[in-house]
């Protein structure tokens, strides 16, 4: 795959280990990290955990799902390179209780969580995008878009992502601007025990749980230069997974 | 990783988008197999490849001819020893108003755009299994969502997803990914014969106002065809810049 040498990235919600899978294999195609998170301590140790591993990341720290603190992150970032090739919305936050048990204060969080800060970002960035006539943004979603049992207000948040991806797409196909939606199934993460790892696998078409790195080649394709006439897209990458539910192509 | 010294039937290569492809896997380090009916157009290809110092041969088969088919995959074996990658890409288009269309229309839009894929698959699909490692990438079309006067090419490439989908559900457990391609318009040798008129009008409903290129399907192919690529599967995406977020 192509060097990304000269673009600069910006992942916002970097805690996580998807957040640092995509930053490492972006780095090692040669791009310029910005890692964005609302938590000072979380950003920091994102910054040093990348430096341990050889790669020099701009850390800021702001909150995102507010129309201030996007445009103090995006300032920033243009402070330190000038530039912002590409936009990984990475924010995740999942909420997993019934209907009744949900308050309203719940029902807004997850919306702020989830939402809000690939629109606050996204409104910073276009513009500067727009005027370097160069673009990539990619939303990462989670398959329980699709709805299930106990995941109403989580499911409802991240579906917003449908729609704002394929009305942003459309906004910006005629300024070599992509935005795509990259979808992700059941993950592998450190704190699964092995029980839960094999359970899990189980019930998936591939016979595995996805790893981090699986996102992040995802996300790499969709943020290079040759995925130019790709655009306004849902992609799982969930071994299979989503075929399992209806209204997932 | 990537697709090096992976062995890659590409149907339909010896123009246009697979033609397209087959250089793609082939810069990447493949050893592909140019698949067509025209003998001297295959020859063409392979000696161009060739001539770049990559490992290619040619086959001639109707894909649409079971015999055929599984002499195309023997020929493979031979030549390179197994099949990681099959880019069921060959296709035709019959056009024309429902009241207008031909059950021959009909019947060799289908053969090659839906039977071929479904041949191919089969044939490769135990090597893949012994090997427990493949790659089955399809190309259908934008045009599975429906569009008027494509009534036996949009029902074939929806069979195509349909097939993509089935197929990954069968086999993923053995490291098989099946994924889908839907391209919109791109600058090939039959969007080359479109009168000036037509070429207009589709381009203008393009929401970037430009059409796609051989290697936006290319790039897409080797993305996943790529060895880091094993939990994509089932998938359908779309390389049209946009336009599938309209349906007819």
């Amino acid at each position: 795959m192509e060097s990304f040498k000269d673009r600069v990235v910006l992942i916002e919600s970097i805690s996580d280990e998807v957040g640092y899978a995509i930053a490492l294999k972006l780095a090692s195609k040669g791009a310029k990290l910005a890692v964005l998170d609302i938590n000072g301590k979380n950003t920091s140790d994102m910054v040093s955990k990348l430096k341990e591993a050889g790669i020099m990341a701009h850390g800021v720290t702001s909150d995102p799902a507010d129309g201030t603190g996007a445009k103090q992150a995006i300032a920033s970032v243009m402070g330190k390179y000038g530039k912002i090739d590409i936009l990984v919305c990475n924010s995740d936050v999942k909420t997993d209780c019934k209907i009744e048990d949900i308050n309203v204060k719940d029902w807004h969080q997850s919306v702020k969580n989830n939402i809000d800060p690939a629109f606050f970002l996204s409104r910073e960035v276009i513009p500067i995008m727009r005027k370097q006539g160069y673009g990539r943004i990619i939303n990462i979603g989670s398959i329980e878009y699709l709805g299930l049992a106990h995941t109403s207000i989580y499911s409802a948040a991240k579906s917003s992502t449908f729609g704002f991806t394929r009305s942003l797409a459309l906004e910006t196909a005629k300024d070599n601007i992509t935005v795509n939606w990259v979808v992700k199934g059941t993950i592998q993460s450190s704190d699964m025990s092995e029980e839960q790892v094999e359970k899990l696998a189980a019930k998936i078409p591939v016979k595995r749980l996805g790893t981090p790195d699986d996102v992040a080649g995802a996300v790499t394709f969709f943020a290079s230069e040759t995925s130019k006439y790709i655009t306004g897209q849902t992609f799982f990458v969930c071994g299979g997974k989503s075929m399992y539910f209806s209204m997932s192509i | 990783m990537g697709v090096r010294n992976r062995v890659a039937i590409i149907t339909g290569s010896a123009s246009g988008m697979g033609r397209d492809t087959a250089f793609m896997l082939a810069k990447n380090g493949a050893k592909v197999v140019i698949n067509d009916i025209a003998e001297e157009k295959i020859d063409q290809t392979v000696k161009e490849l060739k001539d770049k110092g990559y490992d290619a041969i040619g086959v001639v088969a109707d894909i649409s001819n079971k015999a055929a088919v599984e002499s195309m995959v023997s020929k493979t074996i031979e030549a390179f020893g197994s099949i990681d990658i099959l880019v069921n890409n060959a296709g035709m288009e019959r056009a024309g108003s429902l009241r207008k269309l031909s059950e021959q229309d009909w019947d060799i839009t289908v053969n090659i755009c839906l039977k071929g894929p479904f041949l191919c698959s089969q044939a490769v699909h135990g090597h893949m299994v012994e090997q427990k490692r493949g790659r089955i990438i399809n190309i259908a079309s934008r045009a599975w969502l429906g569009g008027p006067g494509q009534a036996p090419y949009s029902s074939a490439k929806g069979g195509v997803v349909s097939l993509t989908r089935t197929i990954a559900l069968e086999l993923g457990k053995f490291g098989i990914t099946s994924n889908c391609i839907a391209p919109g318009l791109i600058a090939t040798p039959l969007w080359d014969e479109l009168p000036e008129k037509t070429k207009s009008f589709l381009s203008a409903k393009q929401p970037g106002g430009s059409i796609g290129e051989g290697d936006d399907v290319a790039n897409t192919i080797l993305y996943l065809a790529d060895d880091e690529t094993s939990y994509v599967t089932g998938q359908v995406l779309y390389v049209c810049g946009g336009r599938s977020l309209f349906s007819a």
